[in-house]
């Protein structure tokens, strides 16, 4: 019988998620953003990190399932 | 009145009749408690979110965003860390689980720690500290009937009306335990994040292109966060993404969750579903709390403005699918706490003194879950001064149990002494400052006072790993355990089915 064989994760996934947990959590981004920050493509800055951080938090978490079934892991 | 009772009578309807066609007698407690380990990615995901987002979110999201700005979108972010520790942790919590029968977050302590009476402390740190939620939750009720009433009912009455469809719903929860909770799940899931993120996205369209409001008509100051030089603290964003990231998994009713799934592939599955949903409900509350900022009618009743704005636009229809969503919503996290609580009592407080046999811990499980019932829905039927800020208190409280849960499966090092201690001081800790300082703890640069007991109760946790010696059997014990999340089940209880449901 052979055994399946399985490629280890991605480096890719503990790096974005260790981006993810700096990105939300470093306070000097949190003070970069005031009320007078400047607007990019129509949209305040405050909007763009407090409304981007999450997709990009999701997104890791559908590529590091992504990463898993394309490795063969289960 | 009849259009908006009606649409949640109908609701209850479908759900009575969903939990009615899909019970199943229980084999065992571990069936009751977690469902026997049998449920799949999507049920997963519906269930993680309906305990997840309770009823109140509309309310308090939208509200918060409206009134304060882009840091109500902080909701979001936590949870969605959240779902990357679970990815982090999924595979040992399951395998451990599995292979050691575990149901609660106290039992797998005890595996890890071998101490009953760290079990018993976490499990009433627990229970206690979701009473308060769960007396919000059904007072939010209260606001959710007040609304849908149209005026016609007074606040005390449609509290009373709250509490009493919560508490004919939990006839059901104790009855079937966690695989009615699982099912229910699914259907009010579908409705509160899914029907509940279509009405939302309804609710921004109307804002924009009826009202004519967009992002340059919200005051600039909701564009800011606050940082240095703030009242709250240049730390304070910090701490309550911190705490928040860190809190999910204390919640009994959360961290249950991992042990329903049939694999380790469901639980990360259910996290690839469960996050994009989370992500576009979120930030559709979050927007429709911005956008709807500038209206005079949300100014007055930040709190209320779900109701105010799906009424405006849509008239009673839209306000009683507004409810319906809350109602959804609020069963599902309920139904969660309930039947965590019951779980918890039976197998770990009593049965941690005195084992019990099947029917005994089911005896004690469903009364358990009367008594938390009976007694939340009492308690709601009050003005209790200062609710909101005792549940606050109780969150700053049960995140002490971050420190030996997420280091014991983490980090092999560790004793249940420094667990105990830890927790117990940085609960301590937490409780004097929230009391003393009233969450304003401006010496702190912003940090609240879970994240400064937190802070301490590592401190202890770290230095007694250290300065008391590990035996070499409890070294061999701990290394065997964990070597078996590692692919090296020798001389464990582990079957080639447990770790057939592991990642490799």
């Amino acid at each position: 019988m052979t055994q399946k064989t399985v490629r280890p994760r991605s480096r890719l996934v503990p790096i974005w998620f260790a981006l993810d947990a700096i990105l939300a959590l470093l306070p000097p981004i949190h003070w970069a953003i005031t009320p007078h920050s400047p607007w990019i493509a129509d949209m305040p800055l405050g909007l763009i990190y407090m409304g981007g951080l999450p997709i990009i938090i999701a997104a890791s978490i559908v590529y590091a399932y992504w990463d898993d079934v394309s490795r063969g892991a289960f | 009145m009849i259009i908006t009772f009606g649409l949640v009578a109908l609701f209850c309807v479908v759900v009575i009749v969903i939990l009615q066609r899909a019970h199943i007698s229980d084999r065992s407690f571990t069936d009751y408690a977690v469902g026997g380990r049998s449920f799949g990615p999507v049920y997963q995901a519906m269930s993680f979110l309906n305990t997840w987002w309770p009823g109140a979110t509309f309310l308090s999201a939208t509200g918060f965003a409206a009134s304060a700005g882009v840091i109500g979108f902080y909701s979001a972010i936590y949870s969605l860390l959240t779902v990357v520790l679970m990815y982090l942790l999924a595979q040992r919590v399951w395998l451990w689980g599995k292979a050691y029968d575990l149901r609660t977050q106290p039992d797998l302590l005890v595996l890890r720690f071998r101490s009953r009476w760290l079990a018993v402390i976490t499990s009433v740190i627990g229970i206690v500290s979701s009473v308060p939620w769960l007396v919000l939750g059904f007072q939010s009720l209260g606001d959710l009937f007040e609304q849908l009433s149209l005026g016609k009912l007074g606040f005390t009455t449609a509290v009373l009306i709250g509490v009493a469809v919560m508490v004919i719903r939990q006839f059901w929860t104790i009855r079937m335990g966690m695989r009615g909770v699982i099912i229910s799940d699914l259907f009010q899931g579908i409705v509160a994040y899914i029907g509940g993120t279509l009405l939302l996205l309804g609710l921004v369209a109307w804002l924009v292109w009826g009202k004519g409001i967009t992002l340059g008509s919200v005051s600039a100051a909701h564009f800011g966060l606050p940082g240095l030089g703030s009242a709250q603290g240049p730390l304070y964003v910090f701490a309550i993404l911190f705490t928040g990231a860190l809190g999910g998994w204390c919640w009994p009713s959360i961290f249950i969750r991992l042990y329903t799934a049939d694999s380790v592939k469901t639980v990360l599955k259910a996290g690839a579903i469960g996050a994009p949903l989370s992500v576009i409900f979120a930030l559709a509350l979050g927007v429709l709390g911005l956008l709807a900022s500038p209206l005079p009618e949300i100014t007055a009743h930040p709190d209320m403005m779900w109701f105010t704005i799906a009424h405006l636009a849509g008239g009673p229809v839209l306000l009683g699918l507004a409810g319906v969503v809350v109602l959804a919503a609020t069963m599902g996290n309920v139904d969660g706490n309930i039947q965590a609580m019951g779980a918890q009592v039976s197998n770990d407080i009593v049965g941690g003194f005195k084992p019990l046999g099947y029917k005994s811990s089911m005896i004690i499980a469903k009364v358990s879950m009367a008594v938390v019932t009976v007694i939340s829905a009492w308690i709601s039927c009050y003005h209790v001064p200062h609710l909101f800020e005792l549940a606050i208190l109780a969150y700053q409280g049960i995140i002490q149990i971050a420190v030996p849960l997420y280091l014991g499966i983490f980090w092999k090092r560790g004793n249940a002494a420094g667990a105990i201690t830890g927790m117990v001081v940085g609960f301590i800790v937490a409780v004097c400052l929230q009391l003393g300082w009233l969450g304003s703890m401006t010496w702190a640069y912003g940090l609240t006072s879970g994240a400064v007991g937190i802070a301490v109760n590592l401190l202890i946790y770290v230095a007694a790993a250290y300065l008391i010696p590990m035996k070499a059997a409890e070294r061999a014990r701990v290394n065997a355990i964990f070597a078996a999340t590692d692919g090296d089940a020798a001389g464990l209880p582990v079957s080639d089915s447990v770790l057939a449901g592991a990642v490799k």
